[in-house]
């Protein structure tokens, strides 16, 4: 018993001799804005909100604005009034039925009384109008593929490009005899892209196995996020780029087999 | 016989009682269907037919996007398990380390992922973390 047990572990670590383990690391970005919609999306939440406003009650803007006031005379001044019912009188569209103000038959377009504009106005000033920001930035315009701004949309995957002019993501071979997976990983992108960065590790656990060409040569993955800070590349031997990439930029930049593996891993938005 | 008038006596009370009746009429009318309903949609049988149209694309649009993320997670968990199950024949020690449990590194990120939101912060991005 002992024997045999002994030769299992002598030949498994012979084998593992002659394989070479690199850990990589499948590093991204998530959205900071909401995906962008399709244009089926666009068109079909467009029809509900139109259907919902058609079928809205009328606003009851007596109980916001209180009688007699100045904000009461601002807001009926800023209506449009729909076309009354007058005896005598033929209408193209259908005989008017009003209530309250409002066209039953459409939906209700509450105007809400413009304050005076000023895009101007400092950033202290509360009451300034509330524009928001592009989502398109300036990385976007100017194509910089290194930008953490870019494509605020979609998850950017980390690509680095090694000193043979091919793409892959961040691999790191794994040299201590007690090195782990996920630190190993950790540490090698730290020492590639400097301090100044902040990574969740997800798991410990590797999401997919990657064989090179002649099978000696094997890379786990480990997923990871960026926080905070940025992915500077430092002086080395192996990588001389790096870039932000949405999936599908993926799949151009990598080889198809590569892709395979890690294509159930890269999300589509 | 001396008539003794007390200022506001008689409108005063009666006032505040109309006015809490308005406040309440007001309030009821807010809550209430009663002149505010528009007019029933009657759709032409064709415009019937457009909507239960549009609801039913939807509706596909919706399955097709749920088995595609179906698909995806079933193929991630797949992609996992290969890739332990070829660490266990590789590297007995880094199989063992990998699917022993370790809640230190599951631990969400303290103040971490932002939610998307519909348009970008004005500081898109920090580019220096905060020195530990």
């Amino acid at each position: 018993m002992i024997r045999s047990g002994i030769r299992t572990m002598a030949s498994v670590a012979s084998k593992e001799n002659t394989k070479v383990i690199n850990s990589g690391l499948i590093l991204s970005r998530i959205p900071i804005v909401t995906p962008d919609l399709t244009e089926f999306e666009k068109k079909y939440y467009n029809y509900q909100s139109e259907l919902e406003k058609r079928l809205m009650w009328t606003f009851p803007y007596y109980f916001y604005f209180r009688k007699g006031t100045l904000a009461e005379r601002r807001f009926l001044k800023a209506q449009k009034y729909p076309v009354s019912k007058q005896p005598g009188v033929w209408y193209p569209k259908g005989i008017p039925d009003i209530r309250q103000n409002r066209e039953r038959r459409s939906k209700q377009d509450v105007i809400l009384p413009k304050e005076q504009e000023d895009i101007n106005e400092s950033l202290e000033k509360i009451s300034r109008p509330v524009v928001p920001n592009p989502r398109t930035t300036k990385a976007d315009e100017t194509g910089d593929l290194t930008s953490l701004e870019r494509k605020l949309s979609r998850t950017l995957y980390l690509l680095l490009k090694n000193k043979t002019g091919e793409w892959e993501f961040p691999t790191f071979q794994l040299k201590e005899d007690d090195a782990l997976l996920h630190l190993n990983a950790e540490t090698g992108l730290r020492t590639l892209g400097g301090k100044n960065i902040n990574t969740w590790t997800v798991s410990k656990t590797p999401v997919a196995a990657y064989e090179n060409n002649n099978g000696s040569d094997i890379t786990f993955f480990i997923k990871s996020h960026i926080l905070g800070g940025k992915f500077d590349l430092q002086e080395n031997d192996t990588y001389s780029n790096f870039a932000w990439l949405t999936k599908d930029e993926v799949k151009n930049h990598i080889k198809t087999d590569y892709f395979n593996k890690v294509d159930c891993l890269l999300s589509k938005v | 016989m001396s008539k003794v008038f007390v200022r506001f006596k008689r409108t005063q009370p009666a006032t505040a009682a109309i006015l809490h009746a308005q406040k309440m009429a007001t309030q009821l009318s807010v809550i209430t269907a009663s002149r505010k309903a528009p007019r029933l949609l009657k759709l032409r049988p064709e415009d019937l037919i457009r909507h239960q149209t549009v609801t039913k694309a939807w509706s596909l649009f919706q399955a097709e996007e749920r088995a595609e993320q179906e698909a995806q997670l079933r193929n991630q968990y797949q992609s996992t398990l290969d890739a332990v199950e070829l660490l266990q024949k590789i590297s007995p020690r880094l199989y063992k380390s990998v699917t022993t449990p370790d809640n230190n590194i599951t631990v969400f990120p303290r103040g971490g992922l932002r939610t998307p939101t519909e348009y970008p912060p004005t500081i898109v991005w920090r580019y220096q973390i905060k020195p530990n």
